[in-house]
């Protein structure tokens, strides 16, 4: 269950502006495939995302939201200074192996994306990391 | 010319601490093949801790925010850390970054033995790395 790098996210107010660069000047591709099934809950995380690829790792260009972790009563928030994204195959242990190592996390569970159980943490440096599994048969779908 | 993640610099003042979050908690392995080749002697003599999932590395460099300064650089990769590409032809990329108005650090291979790197903004200001591995 080790975990496998899947996407970067950089949170942006140019959403526009970084997608063409990201795709103009690095040669990155729209994807549409493993992607993200967003909810867009106000409540939770409107914002808009564009999906690029170098063919293996995702780019994921999203609408910074300062707001989000006040909104959710999340304690970190991955669409402030953006995060960098491991799949694992089983999230409930990844989950217990962190409280083994005493390292606190931001349980998102699949409040933003139908299907993928996401939880977020720290570095010892700030930055945020996020696990998740991808369950195909998400736990309700809107 | 086709660029390909190569790996994520993470800048820290705490290399050894990062590095055991990285192989203890987020379960990555000492990457031992593929490695650059530090040049210590030409601007940057930080530490640096090299782990992998597997697939893409993970660098864990001492911060050094004087690093511009010492080599004549306006872009600094280990003042806010890096995303980084490789790509099999440097100069036609190169050529490109020009061709799309965007500005350039060629830090040639004064950094890394046998890599030769250019770093840049994207529009947010975060750093980018490119690098070809010299024949």
């Amino acid at each position: 269950m080790k975990p496998k790098l899947h996407h970067i996210n950089l949170s942006t107010d140019k959403v526009e502006q970084m997608d063409a660069f990201y795709r103009e000047v690095l040669g990155l591709t729209r994807c549409d495939e493993d992607i993200p099934a967003l909810r867009m809950d106000e409540e939770v995380y409107a914002g808009d995302v564009t999906f690029l690829t170098d063919g293996d790792i995702h780019l994921h260009i999203a609408r910074k939201d300062v707001d989000a972790g006040f909104r959710t009563g999340q304690l970190v928030n991955p669409v402030l200074e953006g995060h960098v994204a491991y799949r694992v195959e089983d999230i409930e242990g990844f989950k217990a192996h962190l409280e083994d190592q005493a390292v606190p996390y931001s349980n998102w569970g699949d409040s933003a994306v139908a299907g993928w159980h996401q939880v977020y943490f720290y570095d010892p440096e700030g930055n945020v990391i996020e696990v998740h599994e991808r369950r195909d048969a998400p736990a309700r779908e809107r | 010319m086709k660029l390909k993640l190569h790996h994520i610099n993470l800048t820290t003042t705490k290399v050894a601490e990062m590095d055991r979050f990285y192989q203890g908690v987020m379960g990555q392995e000492r990457e031992t093949s593929g490695l650059p080749v530090l040049e210590k002697e030409q601007g940057y003599a930080g530490d640096v801790a090299f782990t992998t999932d597997g697939n893409i590395q993970t660098h864990l460099a001492q911060r050094d925010v004087m690093a511009g300064m010492a080599t004549g650089q306006v872009v600094n990769p280990v003042a806010r850390g890096h995303i980084a590409f490789r790509t099999d032809d440097l100069a036609v990329f190169k050529k490109h970054l020009e061709a799309k108005g965007v500005p350039y650090s060629d830090w040639g291979n004064r950094a890394v033995a046998g890599w030769h790197q250019i770093f840049f903004y994207d529009p947010d200001g975060n750093v980018i790395e490119v690098h070809e591995v010299e024949e």
